[in-house]
């Protein structure tokens, strides 16, 4: 059923794998670049070629399971296995992982099958159940409706903050406790795996032989979750005391620690939080009033914790803190789905660290939001424009740029800029004026081209342009030519402006986009836009996908900011835009002269962004 | 009146608190200072860095551990202490850190971060391929190369031409006036470039004003080397590592 199973550390080192078919292509190293470091960890699916690939992260050892199916198989278990080998490899290899001075053969083939053949197993059964007795249904329903069923629905209100995670966990117990028991023998018998996951087999149907009991004591077991649990870790650790007594001390070390920090993570880190929001400067003394006056002993030994760092991040600590941040964020003008998908993502990165030394929860989030930011922002091409121009005069051909944009957003202004900056650099430029729609864009673009002429020494600069009321296609057309023979380097195409839902001038700007080919197309866009940004690019890019009628569609390949000087640090509309075409923002418009044309700088954009 | 002497001792404890909290962050303040002074005075970390999928965290791997492992697009920066040795022989008696930098484009930014502490800086090219990749490979390399530290403190480099063993590569002696050729061009486009919005950080000119870009005419020490890790043949990388840490003062 799978295809491969993949332990890695996020520095790339395989520690684990298993493949059960040839794989051909790299969809492991697809996966990290265009999802991973695309912060875009907050999906929960990756398909590239013919496989499915689901994840999870291990952050307290900066781990990564990956796990590849072909995208055909709908495989419900993946998660719950997922979940399972991410815990046990966890547990059984913790201190190996952390002593990075020489790599260590994991020993984990055999323990990989017996979970996964249990999943398997447990997985079918369920869907047999499901497929073989259909009154099993009609009864549930019925149960529903009676005092019991009434009573599972209380449970499951009283779950609702995370209802999946907390029956996971349980789940994962289950199952982990299930292979230990049967631990010893697998390992003695190295090679006989099918033994070993009979045996397991068969512990499973014990504990659920029958349909209807197994399910009500599911339900007892959600009602009073948490000695369950304990019950459970305890039982793991007797194991393990049984199984090497060096190791298990290490293990339980581990979860001792683990315990001690969400309890003092439950005791601790909403006082934290609230205060946070008074006073950032001082959270450490009010801290101490807060807890000083509840009971002393613990308070303090939580409170150096707090200072000195070094406590593991749970989901509830972050909960708070990322929501003031996703707050934060759309204050800044970040468009709301975008710091929505964001703070996931970091969250996905900082669940089960340890803060650094004398770091608060809210610090660490910060930086971990800093690198996420300076991740989006970062171009992953060339931005290099005298780069390209330079490649396409050696192939003697005009480098064509189209601006495209909706209304008023300054494209044609920022057009001339674009050519003033070109001119500068001895570069002969034409521009076509393609924008046969609004009365005077013809003329604007004629008194730009005057001015242009008589700024620079010799600077030369033509306008295309051919009336209103033509096809722009053809006009472009005709331009590039023109170019062409006249042996111009640049030839910058001005669009008219267009609302994203019209479809007419969507499909002539695709139309006029897959005739001629353009170099570049640049997006022009206000950084006044909030989450209108996410909406306008998004509609471009898919009208240039769909009316193109091409194999390869063409995509934005930059984008330029306009009106930058007006927003002071509300420069969200930056990281909205980077965010969803992942394309470069080339330069940023900064005022009203020739020479208001920035390149822009992506740690003063991270600065403004998180700036109180 | 009990209340209020309550409260009395309730500010007091207040106040007491307050102030060990003050002698403590005081004392923490004056440790994290001496330790990052110490820090700062050690610059003897080596640098991987490199496009993806150039082998640098097969060479890292390969370093620290003498062994092969399955390798794939690095997230994060390893970083470790190795020990070189020739035949068991120790060749350096103080293990030397190496750092693996993530050679992805939306990542590599965190070289910066080491500069500082940098002894000499390893730079993988993948030789097979570098000609169709030669302008992206250009463009770090420029950017490493004007980084003002880097150049100010003249840190050495190694360009170490990796998968020697296949046959498409090239060997040094092509790729070297490739890159040449190629960083003379992004010389004249960078410093043509328009300005950063803020003051920008001083980038260095590479070479000679009025001549073609050269490798001799930086002020580092460049070197190109073939190599091919997969088929354990880096010897030069280990030697030039050893060379270059000996001859710190």
């Amino acid at each position: 059923m799978l295809d491969f199973f993949t332990i890695l550390t996020k520095g790339g080192i395989v520690l684990w794998s298993k493949t059960f078919a040839r794989v051909t292509t790299y969809p492991v190293d697809d996966l990290i670049k265009e999802v991973l470091i695309e912060e875009r960890a907050g999906e929960t699916n990756y398909t590239k070629n013919s496989y499915n690939l689901k994840w999870t992260f291990a952050n307290e050892l900066d781990l990564i399971f990956v796990v590849a199916y072909q995208k055909i198989l709908q495989l419900a278990y993946i998660e719950e296995l997922l979940a399972t080998v991410k815990k046990f490899f966890c547990d059984k290899f913790a201190n190996f992982i952390r002593d990075t001075s020489r790599l260590h053969k994991y020993a984990f083939d055999d323990d990989f099958d017996s979970i996964r053949c249990s999943i398997e197993e447990k997985d079918a059964r369920e869907q047999q159940n499901r497929r073989m007795k259909p009154r099993k249904f009609e009864e549930t329903k019925k149960f529903k409706t009676t005092a019991e069923g009434n009573k599972k629905l209380d449970v499951k209100d009283f779950e609702k903050p995370s209802p999946n995670s907390i029956i996971s966990e349980e789940e994962i117990t289950r199952n982990i406790e299930s292979i230990r028991s049967n631990g010893g023998p697998i390992k003695n018998r190295s090679g006989k795996g099918k033994k070993g996951t009979r045996s397991s087999s068969v512990l499973v149907n014990d504990s659920s032989d029958d349909k209807k009991p197994r399910k009500k004591v599911m339900r007892v077991w959600g009602d009073k979750l948490n000695k369950e649990e304990m019950e459970g870790l305890d039982y793991s650790n007797n194991a393990n005391q049984n199984d090497d007594t060096n190791e298990s001390v290490i293990r339980q070390q581990f979860v001792d620690e683990n315990q001690l920090g969400r309890f003092q993570n439950g005791h601790y880190s909403v006082q934290d939080l609230g205060q946070d929001e008074e006073e950032e400067d001082e959270d450490e003394e009010v801290n101490v009033v807060a807890n000083g006056n509840k009971d002393k002993g613990s308070s303090m030994f939580s409170f150096f914790k707090n200072i000195t760092g070094q406590k593991v991040i749970t989901e509830d600590d972050l909960a708070l803190v990322l929501a003031n941040m996703k707050e934060h964020l759309i204050k800044k003008n970040v468009a709301a789905d975008i710091s929505t998908h964001l703070c996931e993502s970091v969250a996905k990165n900082l669940v089960g660290q340890k803060t650094g030394s004398f770091k608060t929860i809210k610090s660490t989030v910060k930086q971990a939001m800093e690198a996420s930011l300076k991740r989006i922002l970062t171009p992953k091409t060339s931005v290099d424009l005298l780069r390209d121009i330079g490649q396409s005069q050696a192939e003697s051909r005009p480098y064509t740029i189209c601006f495209v944009g909706v209304n008023g957003v300054g494209k044609s202004t920022n057009l001339s800029k674009t050519c003033f900056w070109l001119l500068q650099n001895g570069f002969k430029v034409l521009i076509a004026a393609c924008d046969t729609f609004r009365s005077g864009a013809v003329e604007q673009l004629r008194v730009h081209v005057r001015n242009l002429n008589a700024l620079g020494q010799n600077s030369i600069v033509e306008l295309y342009e051919r009336g209103y009321g033509k096809d722009a296609a053809g006009i472009a057309k005709d331009a590039i030519n023109y170019g062409k023979s006249n042996k111009f380097d640049v030839v910058l195409i001005d669009t008219a402006g267009r609302m994203q839902d019209n479809e007419p001038l969507m499909r002539a700007l695709s139309k006029l986009v897959s005739v001629n080919k353009p170099d570049k197309i640049i997006f022009v866009g206000e950084a006044l836009v909030g989450n209108e940004a996410v909406d306008q690019l998004t509609k471009f890019n898919q009208a240039l996908k769909d009316f193109s009628g091409l194999q390869n569609p063409r995509h934005i390949d930059g984008i330029i900011l306009t009106k930058f000087d007006t927003i002071d640090d509300k420069v969200g509309a930056a990281l909205s835009m980077a965010y969803t075409t992942g394309q470069p923002i080339l330069f940023v418009g900064t005022g009203q002269t020739y020479t208001d044309l920035k390149n822009m700088r992506v740690s003063h954009i991270v600065q403004s962004l998180l700036k109180e | 009146m009990e209340q209020s002497y309550l409260d009395y001792l309730k500010n007091l404890e207040i106040e007491q608190f307050i102030w060990t909290i003050i002698a403590l962050l005081a004392v923490t303040i004056f440790i994290v200072i001496i330790n990052l002074f110490t820090n700062r005075t050690k610059k003897d970390t080596f640098l991987i860095l490199g496009q993806s999928d150039s082998g640098k965290t097969l060479l890292y791997v390969k370093l620290r551990y003498g062994q092969f492992t399955q390798t794939h697009t690095s997230m994060k920066e390893n970083e470790g202490y190795i020990k070189i040795e020739d035949n068991g022989k120790p060749l350096v008696k103080e293990p030397i850190h190496i750092v693996d930098v993530p050679g992805h484009e939306k990542l590599r930014f965190k070289f910066l971060d080491f500069v500082p502490i940098t002894r000499g800086i390893i730079f993988l090219i993948d030789s097979s391929t570098c000609v169709r990749n030669v302008r992206s490979i250009a463009e770090y390399l420029y950017e490493v190369l004007s980084n003002k530290d880097i150049s100010k403190r003249r840190i050495p480099i190694l360009i170490a031409c990796n998968k020697s063993d296949l046959i498409t590569a090239l060997p040094p002696e092509r790729i070297q006036p490739i890159l040449e050729n190629e960083i003379n061009r992004l010389r004249s486009t960078r410093t043509a470039a328009l300005e950063h919005q803020d003051l920008s950080e001083e980038v260095e000119f590479l070479g000679y004003e009025t001549k073609d870009f050269k490798f001799e005419h930086l002020e580092n020490e460049v070197q190109f080397e073939k190599c091919s890790v997969e088929n354990e043949e880096f010897k030069e990388i280990k030697e030039w590592i050893v060379e270059i840490f000996q001859n710190r003062k």
